[in-house]
């Protein structure tokens, strides 16, 4: 059961003195060409009054850094947490900006963001192992497939779909704790057979953390799993820029993987901001298509410090992150899946 | 400098700022305000920042109760760009105070104070952070406001309708002819400099300071200044003004300050002896806040930011002390009775009801200027500045628009400016940029109050713009405002560093206290690190 | 439970955590460092300070940190420094070498404090500045043209008005420089009225932005018959290739090229924290970075860190982790830090069961700039000649460094630094013998 408690969170940014560090960090602030001004030290002095919200509405819906502002917050004031709430509000209060509207209704809808979305399934029913496909793949079969493959490889039987779409993930970002509790609970009750549940989407797994604590060692990320699994695999040598995954980087450190034993006989480089420092897309699990033109902008931005490691190839584990990056049409970035069924 | 004016006023706080403003309607225009500091520097801009609409007073003082109803309506209707009708709810939660409530709601019936009655869970939803074990709860009027914005406006007001403002003109001496007050001694603090002017009456509207002026003409006035400590909170946590349904006592409510950022606590009662030297008790304060966290139990969580005092004008003519004296309206006319002709003294009652003292006041100035009493149209008016909210949201769009000043700093701004907001923008365009993130302060602000609205340094700044009033109380923004009156209004380095450092000093008297409350320790050695370790201003400093 | 393999724990991620971690790696042991941001080294100048000020009636510059500190214990006998000051020396140097092994390099002037332009218009004194800083110095009795340069939109930072100001406030410091300025507009991210420094500095990361702000600056200075000793610079010149972009321009322009000083902005302070990471991490120190410690205790011969790891909020619970190890090193920092908390008059150390009561008026002066500083940053952790936490309870395994003891006043001393290095490295050796 999530919630999102006002009186928890209001208190915690009664003591922040340095909100102008915090905005400075976050991609909405570094975006360049578009003439806005940086907006999170309007939101912390809005938040000092919590219903002037559709003040700052483009700002809370702007604001697509995944923790990344929180990572510089040295007064334990929570950003991500206080734009969800915002969102919240104005969409409580009916005070979505008209821009917003159609992806809200979109959300609450329960229905995929993302123009390409197809459902798809594929596989064993009594499978041990649910493979919950990104619901920004181009082409969710191939995605199947690819899984399918490697899976193989570990004599794995598996099942393919991307029926729960992002698992509820934007619900959460917007705030609407009933309905991501209720879906929680088909998740729960669906999900829970299987011995093993693995994504290729960062933003499903935090929402599948969030809502199904109680699953927490049946999930894995899709670079667990080929960690797990890799004496099967027959991996490619290129070198490779890695883009890490904000989501495991900042929020579940516990499951990083070590990309340099994961591929022993390649070179694997991180561009500058890597780590807990790692900068997103600026998808933010589809959030970041409510603003395309930011988007492209902060895809651009990232792509250039990746393309400038000069690798053989640019790889995420996260297929959502892969096609934010892909947005600024620059070099292709493979997901990891796609570079190991290569 | 003109020395010969109809009428004096002494005094520039709400009941200083609210005679001239009436004078000036009514023709008087030849007039002039004299205050020692700046406008609001006194009781005015140390109050609890409400407005009250009448609830506070329903049982204890029903008088004023009603007159604080009527003038509530009368300043939503005049100067709405300050004044945001924030309403309150009232809650009671013990037996004794359910029993008070019955006694309010027919006091309230009986004046006519709008009320309605609300279930506790629409009280706890409309303001998720109050006690869910209230047992009643109430809506009525009331307003949480930025009192210094008032005080400016009324100012401000009579100036551009033809009347003089000095301010840190202090008055000195009195001059008189046999029993007749004539002028005023006033030395000009900017200056040092000694002059004179004269006047057919002097109204003295000095607050807790009344009697310091009229010992000058040779008497004086039972004044019995008592002091109320507030506390500021870093945050607002609720729209409505809260309160709690009892006898007026230490810590009965929460002002949410209408437009702005923050909440105060408030508000205490002890007896001084001298104004000038009241300081917030932390005794009082810890008091308010047990008191006030009955019914708003996180608040102990919320970080005061800063406490500061505000000197009640009671007038008393015999033994009662604090809560007992009435808050009315003291009009005197020394003429009948102490025998001292030319001068007049309004004092006592509230920042709510001073609209209604300085139509009195200036009903008997007309009367011993021209004989007869002229009518006063001061509640009809709109004061300097007025727009209304549709008017101002209009203004602020078009703000966000054109200089990409966030919308929300759009809002507060053309609530702090009205009308002239746009303006100041158009005026200013090099500084049309957020420089206090934490106000959503404008640095054209800056140029503007300086040039046009008698700005010497910081501290009146701030009361015309709010900077450094925020969560980091101006650490990283004091500084900005410092560099754009050296570089867009030509002040030398010097000056810069009096109003840079000056108001870093105002700013750590009231952190002063809530850091001896323990909250604001941390901000306390930032401001450190900022003014000494990085700016190394008790080693470098010019002066 | 994790089974850690630790033989110290390090909770901070300051510059004192990353002395003590450096210094107790160097010994062969085993570190994990525990924290989730820099602290006030996350906000900070971006340089280090030693002993600048003996605060004081009358405060006194002080030309060398040594002597300094000489004349401070003179007048506080029982500052920290009487105990830490024979480590001062390594501490640095511990501190430097990571920094540098990080790409930050510090530069120290022969034991003497040198004074540097600040964002504020005045001047700020240190002992060992970075790359950024280096050229900035004031440097007395030289008659030198210094051009400041603002960047059109860079509001946080006022070029003109700087530069009357440092005319001034130079003179108390023997300075004779001209200052000058100009503004310079950089139009690679479009028509922004207003640009902050992490925007500005991310922007001259790029190729884009270091060419534009090269061709800007070399123009001016091609078409001037002025040739100017020294260009300043926003502190805001990169938050990765700060130090190529001012070499590049020395080269270009055939001068001195510096940022000034600041506190509080988005850049200086990460540039200081990622390279002494980057050290840290290239020492074989284990950082554990996102990875908060809530409670501490002493259980037989090892202690015990309960921690959560990964950003927590009302949707992140965290993962409980516990740490153990044979010591463990507090550098948590002050107020600012968050070691010390402070809340409706009472005082207290996190993690450590210790309150220090209430802040009364004999801690705190009326007077913001006074000579003799705030003593309410004195208070603190009290430890002994190891530096380990005087108290019984702790059985000398758990040591503090840092802000968070007890005794200095680092904003008028100007010591943060050096007490933190000092008292971090004499920490961690105590640590490391003790096992």
């Amino acid at each position: 059961m999530v919630a999102q408690e006002f009186t928890k969170l209001y208190y915690r940014t009664a003591n922040c003195l340095t909100s102008d560090i915090i905005a400075d960090f976050a991609p909405v602030s570094r975006i360049m060409g578009v003439d806005v001004s940086s907006g999170m030290g309007v939101v912390f002095t809005a938040m000092g009054t919590r219903f002037d919200m559709q003040y700052v509405a483009k700002e809370a819906f702007a604001a697509t850094d995944n923790y990344e502002a929180d990572t510089r917050s040295i007064d334990d004031a929570p950003v991500t947490e206080v734009m969800r709430y915002i969102r919240s509000e104005l969409v409580a209060g009916d005070k979505v900006p008209e821009e917003y509207k159609a992806f809200t209704k979109n959300v609450l809808a329960g229905e995929s963001v993302f123009k390409q979305f197809s459902e798809y399934e594929e596989g064993e029913k009594d499978a041990q192992t649910i493979f919950l496909i990104s619901p920004s793949a181009m082409d969710p079969k191939k995605t199947a497939k690819q899984f399918s493959k490697v899976a193989g490889e570990a004599g794995e039987r598996v099942r393919c779909t991307n029926q729960y779409k992002d698992c509820g993930y934007l619900l959460l970002q917007l705030g609407q704790m009933d309905r991501a509790n209720a879906l929680a609970g088909e998740l729960m009750s669906e999900l829970g057979k299987y011995e093993r549940i693995v994504t290729d989407d960062s933003y499903v797994l935090d929402a599948l953390l969030v809502l199904c604590p109680e699953l927490g060692e049946k999930i894995q990320f899709i670079d667990e799993f080929c960690f797990e699994i890799r004496k099967y695999l027959s991996l490619p040598e290129k070198n490779i820029t890695l883009h890490e995954s904000g989501v495991v980087e900042r929020l579940y450190p516990g499951r990083k993987v070590d990309y340099c034993e994961l591929f022993p006989k390649s070179e694997v480089k991180l561009p500058q901001r890597n780590g807990f420092d790692v900068t997103d897309s600026g998808i933010a699990g589809g959030l970041g298509l409510a603003e395309p033109g930011n988007l492209v902008v902060i895809a651009k931005r990232r792509m250039m410090d990746l393309s400038a490691c000069g690798q053989d190839v640019i790889v995420t584990p996260c297929a959502c992150e892969a096609l934010g990056l892909n947005c600024a049409e620059g070099e292709t970035v493979k997901t990891l899946l796609e570079y190991i069924c290569e | 400098m003109r020395q010969a004016y109809d009428a004096i006023v002494i005094g520039g706080g709400t009941t200083g700022t609210g005679v001239i403003r009436d004078l000036v309607l009514r023709g008087f225009t030849n007039s002039l305000l004299l205050e020692r500091d700046d406008l609001a520097a006194g009781t005015s801009g140390g109050c609890h920042s409400a407005l009250h609409g009448g609830s506070r007073y329903v049982v204890s003082d029903i008088q004023t109760a009603k007159e604080c109803l009527q003038e509530n309506q009368v300043y939503r209707e005049i100067v709405p760009q300050v004044v945001d009708p924030t309403d309150a709810i009232w809650v009671a939660k013990t037996e004794e105070q359910i029993a008070f409530s019955k006694l309010w709601m027919k006091n309230a019936d009986e004046i006519g104070l709008p009320y309605e009655i609300i279930s506790v869970e629409e009280a706890v939803e409309a303001e998720p952070l109050l006690s869910k074990d209230i047992k009643f709860a109430l809506r009525t009027i009331d307003t949480g406001f930025d009192p210094f914005r008032l005080c400016i406006a009324q100012a401000y007001d009579a100036k551009m309708k033809g009347a003089e403002i000095r301010t840190h003109h202090e008055v000195i001496g009195v001059l008189m002819e046999e029993n007749r007050v004539v002028g005023l001694r006033v030395l000009d603090k900017t200056e040092n400099r000694i002059y004179e002017v004269y006047a057919k009456v002097i109204i003295n509207a000095a607050g807790p300071w009344c009697s310091q002026i009229t010992e000058m003409a040779g008497f004086a006035i039972p004044m019995k200044p008592n002091k109320g400590s507030t506390g500021i909170y870093s945050m607002r946590p609720t729209t409505v003004l809260i309160g709690i349904l009892r006898v007026p006592d230490d810590g009965d409510g929460l002002v949410s300050q209408g437009y702005q950022n923050t909440a105060l606590l408030g508000t205490s009662s002890v007896d001084v002896d001298d104004p000038d030297d009241a300081e917030p008790g932390m005794d009082e304060i810890k008091i308010m806040e047990d008191s006030v966290a009955e019914i708003i139990p996180e608040l102990r969580e919320a970080r005061m930011i800063r406490m500061c005092t505000g000197v009640r004008p009671l007038y008393t003519t015999g033994a009662e002390t604090g809560r007992d004296i009435s808050r009315g309206m003291i009009l005197l006319d020394h003429e009948e009775m102490e025998g001292v002709a030319g001068i007049i003294t309004i004092t006592g009652g509230k920042y709510a009801t001073a609209r209604l003292m300085a139509e009195e006041a200036v009903d008997l100035a007309c009367e011993k200027l021209v004989g007869k009493v002229i009518p006063c149209t001061s509640h009809k008016e709109l004061i300097y500045g007025a727009t209304s909210k549709d008017e101002a949201e209009k203004d602020a769009k078009e703000i966000h628009e054109k200089y990409h000043i966030p919308h929300y700093a759009a809002h507060k701004f053309t609530a702090r400016y009205g009308k002239f907001a746009k303006a100041i923008l158009e005026r200013y365009p090099e500084q049309a940029y957020i420089i206090d993130d934490a106000v959503q302060m404008i640095g054209s602000e800056v140029c503007y109050s300086f040039e046009e609205e008698n700005v010497e340094n910081f501290k009146d700044l701030r009361r015309r713009t709010r900077l450094g009033m925020g969560q980091e109380q101006g650490t990283f923004s004091i500084y900005k405002a410092g560099a754009i009156i050296q570089e867009e209004l030509g002040k030398t380095v010097e000056k810069a560093e009096d109003c840079v450092l000056g108001y870093a000093q105002e700013r750590w008297k009231g952190v002063y206290f809530a850091a001896q409350y323990g909250d604001q320790l941390p901000l306390s050695e930032l401001m450190q690190q900022m003014y000494v370790n990085t700016a190394s201003y008790d080693v470098l400093s010019l002066e | 439970m994790n089974k850690n393999n630790s033989d110290v724990l390090v909770v901070g991620g300051g510059i004192a955590a990353c002395v003590a971690a450096a210094a107790v790696r160097e010994e062969g042991k085993k570190v994990t460092m525990l924290f989730s941001n820099g602290g006030n080294t996350e906000i900070c100048g971006g340089a280090f300070d030693i002993l600048g000020v003996v605060p004081g009636e009358e405060p006194e510059i002080c030309d060398a940190f040594e002597t300094g500190i000489d004349l401070l214990l003179e007048k506080y006998p029982n500052h920290i420094y009487k105990k830490t000051r024979c480590s001062l020396s390594e501490g640095i140097k511990t501190a430097v070498r990571l920094a540098g092994e990080g790409g930050y390099d510090m530069y120290g002037f022969d034991g003497r404090n040198v004074w540097v332009p600040n964002i504020m218009g005045t001047f700020t004194v240190n002992a060992y500045v970075p790359e950024a800083l280096k050229d900035s110095v004031l440097v007395p009795g030289k008659k030198e043209k210094v051009l400041v340069v603002g960047i059109k939109g860079n509001v946080a930072f006022h070029a003109s008005s700087a530069a009357v100001s440092y005319q001034k406030y130079q003179k108390k410091l023997g300075g004779k420089a001209e200052y000058y300025s100009t503004e310079i507009a950089l139009s690679g991210w479009g028509d922004r009225r207003k640009i902050s420094d992490g925007e500005l500095a991310d922007y001259l990361d790029t190729e884009q932005g270091q060419t534009e702000l090269l061709d800007a600056v070399t123009t001016f200075c091609r078409n001037n018959r002025y040739h100017f000793d020294k260009i300043l610079f926003p502190p805001a010149l990169g938050y990765l290739e700060y130090a190529s972009v001012i070499q590049k321009i020395r080269e270009a322009c055939g001068c001195a090229v510096g940022e000034v000083e600041t506190l509080g902005n988005s850049v200086v302070g990460y540039r200081l924290t990622r390279a002494l990471y980057r050290g840290l991490v290239e020492e074989g120190v284990d950082v554990k970075r996102g990875t908060v410690v809530k409670e501490i205790s002493v259980e037989g011969d090892r202690v015990v860190a309960q921690c959560l790891s990964g950003i927590t909020d009302q949707l992140h619970p965290g993962e409980k982790k516990t740490y153990e190890a044979d010591s463990m090193i507090l550098a948590t920092g002050g107020f600012v830090g968050g070691g010390i908390r402070a809340r409706k008059t009472e005082v207290w150390i996190e993690l450590l069961n210790q309150n220090l009561g209430q802040v009364g008026v004999d801690l705190l002066d009326r007077d913001v700039v006074n000579g003799k500083g705030q003593d309410f940053i004195r208070l603190g952790v009290e430890v002994d000649e190891k530096m380990a936490v005087a108290d019984e309870a702790y059985k000398s395994r758990i040591y503090a460094c840092g802000n968070l003891l007890a005794g200095q006043n680092f904003a008028s001393e100007r010591s943060g630094v050096g007490v933190a290095v000092s008292s971090a490295y004499m920490a961690a050796k105590s640590a490391a013998a003790s096992l």
